[in-house]
């Protein structure tokens, strides 16, 4: 009740010169938006740490061509979506010059790469990829998929499930089985609603027997490292894709490892990549550990959060020094009412509480501005940087209490002023 | 009758320093209960000064100041502040009324500082319509005359049933009619049996008191 009175008489004289309070509380506005906003990245970069994670799978090493590989090559659309056809005309040049060792040119990934990693004793199940584009026919004229050539283990390796049929076997690659498990997107565009499982598709002529198909997946949350949309997908045996063609070994865009549970991602990464290197000095290729990709992500973000920080531990300083200065001017304009308010009972407590409750106030206002300022400032930020953001509620606590905490302690100093007045000179005073 | 007020010898001396200005060098007084009492001197004679400290806001440098037969030298701070809620009432000369405030807030001001469990704004109320300034109740003083700004004056003044009423020159900044008005009003508040310690410049005021004290050169002549 007599705090509720005490902050109605603080509104009443915080309304009086509404532009004064105003710019009283803006360096609190400031200070507090970049709290808020700090907080909202950070909370935000958890959140999608955690998602990335979840969806590219933790403990996944890829190794992958690497991207300035494929700009060196023939026509220099390099980037990893599209660098298939590029590749292939690279695999036949290096099946020749590859005996050349360290003072030839980079050689693609091949199965022998595989081979080489895939009975690491950290590695729990391994699966290559070698992509090409196609076009097939579909019910509404020729759609374009992306041929997937690969191991038994993709399917698990990837995090995909069935939703019909099954997936190839090792029986299946060893034999070069002209079978196929198409994505959900390739199913319903060649196939709409009929049967899928036993027809035939044809890839660059060769027809291929659907054995299977996949429950779609959302990539959507993946922006560490780049993936296709898998809907499209038509995945058949690595080694069936690779007849007809010279290749010995058989050339990989990507080998995909899986790590048993509890093995350090960044430590087998390192691991993987010297292996890898042995037959691959000139390097050409990268290894991808999206918990290291995770880790740098959120260097960069502890650092313009610090950076933030920095900012806003400014403006909250600068806020409470412009609340002591304007406080300690209010007390001086203040010392006949001062005086006055002392003759008619008010203790020293009183008086400096009353002061007291008016930094309070203006601050915690500011504070609520900053929040909204800060609500702004992170999906800015959001948009601008591509990082997602997260208010949380703990976070306007936070925000909240710094708020009252400087208003508190700035205003100390003039409120104590205040009450301090001898009440005969206050009273005196013109 | 009991004594409201006793002074003892008291002394004040400002010490500015180098210099020390005395003002009141030995002051003896006694105001009884239900006293009407006028404090006239010359200008500069230590009336301001004797109020402030009979009305608690200053100390004396010498001597003993009695407030209702109770020493007042060895109050701290907050309890000097509680006699002056709980026993005095204050009109000045300049009104001293707070200008955010309205007359009603301003009245109920005093029981803001005042542990007694009140209604403010029914006493405010109550003491507006016994200064003829009901209908004026959330008006701001710069809404309100001279006159009328006193008059809340002397209402916040009695918000707390003070034992004693000080009033430095309080028709010093009205015209004579107006002036005339404040007075009554002191003068009903005398015959409820309020005490009153006023100063003023002006004989005729004085004379409507029950007893006029001269002070000059320090001293109650
Ligand atoms: N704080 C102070 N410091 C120094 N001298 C002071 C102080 N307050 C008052 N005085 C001096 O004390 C003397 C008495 O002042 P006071 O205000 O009591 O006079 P007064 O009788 O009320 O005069 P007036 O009729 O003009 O109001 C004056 O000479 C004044 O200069
Ligand atoms: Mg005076």
């Amino acid at each position: 009740m007599k705090a509720l009175n005490l902050l109605r008489e603080a509104w009443a004289e915080i309304t009086l010169q509404p532009f004064r309070s105003f710019l009283t509380a803006l360096g609190i506005v400031f200070g507090v938006g970049a709290v808020i906003a700090i907080l909202a990245i950070s909370e935000g970069a958890k959140r999608e740490a955690v998602s990335q994670l979840e969806v590219l799978g933790a403990g996944t090493i890829r190794v992958r061509e690497s991207e300035a590989q494929s700009n060196s090559t023939s026509n220099g659309i390099g980037t990893s979506g599209i660098y298939v056809q590029q590749s292939r005309g690279w695999w036949g040049f290096s099946g020749l010059s590859g005996s050349m060792g360290s003072g030839g040119p980079a050689r693609p990934l091949d199965m022998k790469d595989l081979e080489a990693v895939k009975d690491l004793q950290g590695i729990d199940a391994a699966a290559s990829e070698r992509t090409k584009e196609v076009s097939l026919p579909g019910s509404f004229g020729d759609i374009s998929v992306t041929v997937v050539g690969t191991t038994p283990d993709y399917l698990k390796i990837q995090g995909l499930k069935l939703q019909e049929g099954r997936f190839f076997d090792s029986l299946d690659l060893e034999s070069r089985n002209k079978v196929a498990v198409i994505g959900p997107k390739t199913r319903g565009l060649v196939f709409g609603t009929g049967d899928a499982i036993g027809n035939i598709v044809r890839i660059d002529n060769v027809p291929y027997t659907i054995i299977g198909v996949v429950s779609p997946k959302d990539w959507s949350g993946v922006t560490l490292v780049q993936i296709r949309d898998t809907g499209k997908d038509v995945y058949i045996p690595v080694t069936t894709m690779a007849i007809g063609t010279s290749e010995y070994p058989v050339g990989l865009n990507e080998i995909i490892l899986r790590l048993k549970s509890g093995e350090n991602p960044v430590q087998w990464g390192a691991i993987v990549e010297k292996i890898v290197s042995i037959a691959h000095p000139a390097g050409a290729f990268e290894v991808i550990v999206p918990e290291e990709l995770l880790a740098q992500q959120q260097q960069l973000q502890k650092i313009f959060s610090v950076v933030m920080g920095l900012i806003a531990g400014i403006s909250l300083i600068v806020g409470g020094i412009g609340i002591m200065n304007i406080s300690l001017a209010t007390v001086i304009q203040r010392t006949r009412e001062i005086g006055i308010r002392r003759a008619l009972g008010a203790r020293k407590k009183d008086i400096q509480v009353q002061f007291l409750s008016e930094s309070f106030l203006i601050s915690v206002l500011g504070g609520a501005a900053g929040i909204f300022l800060g609500y702004a400032l992170s999906k800015a930020v959001s948009s601008y940087a591509g990082w997602s953001t997260a208010i949380s509620g703990v976070g306007v606590i936070v925000a909240f209490s710094v708020a009252a905490t400087v208003g508190v302690i700035f205003g100390w100093w003039p409120a104590k002023r205040a009450s301090e007045m001898p009440p005969v000179d206050a009273l005196r005073h013109e | 009758m009991t004594n409201v007020v006793t002074l003892d010898q008291v002394y004040k001396t400002y010490d500015l320093g180098e210099i020390k200005v005395p003002v009141l060098k030995g002051v003896d007084l006694k105001i009884k209960k239900g006293e009407w009492v006028s404090l006239m001197g010359p200008s500069g004679s230590g009336k301001t000064t004797l109020m402030n400290i009979v009305g608690l806001l200053d100390t004396p440098t010498d001597g003993n100041y009695l407030l209702n037969e109770e020493m007042v030298s060895a109050k701290n701070d907050d309890d000097l502040s509680n006699l002056r809620n709980n026993h005095i009432g204050f009109v000045f000369q300049t009104f001293n009324i707070l200008p955010q405030l309205n007359a009603w807030q301003n009245v109920a001001l005093p029981l803001n500082y005042s542990v007694r469990n009140q209604k403010p704004k029914k006493i405010a109320m109550e003491l507006l319509d016994k200064v003829g300034l009901k209908e004026r109740a959330t008006h701001k003083p710069n809404e309100l005359s001279g006159g009328e700004r006193q008059r809340v004056a002397v209402a916040r003044a009695l918000s707390n049933s003070p034992s004693l009423i000080l009033a430095d020159e309080p028709t010093g900044n009205l015209d004579s009619k107006t002036g005339k008005d404040v007075l009554e009003l002191f003068k009903q508040l005398h015959s409820e049996g309020i005490t009153i310690l006023m100063v003023t410049h002006d004989t005729q005021v004085a004379k409507r008191s029950q007893r006029t004290i001269n002070i000059l050169d320090g001293k109650i002549a």
